[in-house]
């Protein structure tokens, strides 16, 4: 029943950001902070693996020519409880993510999952999977989300981690981390890293 | 005046590619050539101008807080808020589902050229981005269309 490779391979070898490149947007927008990015990964997690498991027991049940909308409709419900859940727990966290955990609905990685791999396995490797998909977006995103904080604003989860004498020694923070070409940069690095390490080719 | 700031807005310094992120994934996808490109362009444009409004709409009289107000005064402290998720997206699949079949219906031209894309824009970011802008913003009368016009710009642009 339990499969190492379901769970393990999504992290590095099929990574969803790097090697499948999806769910791009979201990954760009909330990784200015490692704090939000690491929030968004785990809610996506979460969002991965509950309705891949859901998706999966009904799967013999959902009629082929509708099944997108009821992925929708269950992805949607599932994204509601986590919105909630932030809303009330972390609510300065929920205004900073603002939209975007909203779009975790649309997010190619959600949709991916159910359409290549819940629509036809049973519950427990759909919940594997949904698992490590989940952890190989957060991870990206939590990777991306500390190199931009750190060379962007000279901090770490919102600590000060470069200190002031190097301030004043003449270093500034590079404020293109924080903006959008950033996050590009930062993200097609790690990606060429990752491909030159593996020798991935794209067909 | 301020409609033709909004349509400014929205197109170049809030493009909601270039400033937001949102629609990444199919304009990656798809951005290899110019036809491509100009069909996803149109089908989002078309799409957007049509569910924005009607999510407006749901929203105005049926979700947000005090909202339904118009029903009675009992119905003044209901606030759906929390199922706008749910509603926008079904929203924005009936609409794409119901463009889909009149297009086919109406114009055989239109669908050849934006037949396969129509159906990918149920997930499309940037349909369920604008419409939870919107109402992040509080945007009130007069605004409803506003954001439909990005996607034409940057469709043009991406070759």
């Amino acid at each position: 029943m339990f499969d190492k490779k379901i769970l393990l391979d999504p992290v590095g070898a099929t990574n969803p950001v790097t090697i499948q490149i999806l769910g791009i947007c979201s990954a760009l927008a909330v990784t200015s902070r490692l704090k939000t990015a690491v929030v968004m990964g785990l809610s996506v997690i979460i969002v991965v693996a509950l309705s891949n498991v859901v998706i999966s027991l009904i799967r013999n049940y959902i009629p082929s020519k509708v099944r997108i909308i009821i992925e929708m409709t269950v992805i949607a419900s599932l994204v509601i409880l986590v919105d909630q859940f932030l809303k009330a727990y972390a609510y300065q966290l929920s205004k900073q993510l603002s939209v975007f955990v909203g779009l975790i609905i649309t997010n190619c990685i959600v949709l991916g999952r159910l359409e290549a791999f819940a629509m036809a396995n049973p519950p427990v490797p759909s919940f594997l999977d949904g698992v490590g998909n989940g952890l190989g977006y957060a991870l990206i995103l939590a990777v991306v989300g500390s190199l931009r904080e750190l060379l962007g604003s000279g901090s770490l989860w919102g600590y000060r981690v470069i200190p002031e004498p190097l301030y004043a020694a003449g270093y500034s923070d590079n404020g293109l981390m924080v903006l959008a070409p950033g996050a590009f940069i930062i993200l097609a690095l790690i990606i060429w890293a990752q491909r030159t390490y593996t020798g991935y080719r794209e067909e | 005046m301020d409609l033709v700031n909004i349509g400014i807005k929205s197109i170049f310094t809030e493009n909601i590619i270039l400033a937001y992120f949102l629609g990444m994934c199919s304009f990656l996808a798809l951005s290899k050539k110019v036809s491509t490109s100009v069909g996803l362009g149109l089908a989002v444009v078309f799409v957007l101008s049509i569910t924005t409004p009607v999510n407006w709409l749901l929203n105005e009289y049926l979700l947000r807080e005090g909202a339904l107000a118009w029903l009675g005064p009992g119905f003044a402290p209901v606030d759906l808020s929390f199922l706008s998720f749910i509603t926008f997206i079904a929203v924005i699949a009936a609409m794409v589902q119901i463009v889909e079949m009149a297009v086919e219906k109406f114009s055989m031209t239109l669908y050849n050229a934006l037949g396969i894309y129509l159906p990918l824009i149920t997930v499309n970011c940037a349909i369920l981005g604008v419409a939870l802008f919107m109402v992040e913003r509080g945007t009130r009368w007069r605004r409803p269309r506003s954001s439909a016009s990005p996607p034409a710009s940057v469709g043009s642009w991406q070759s």
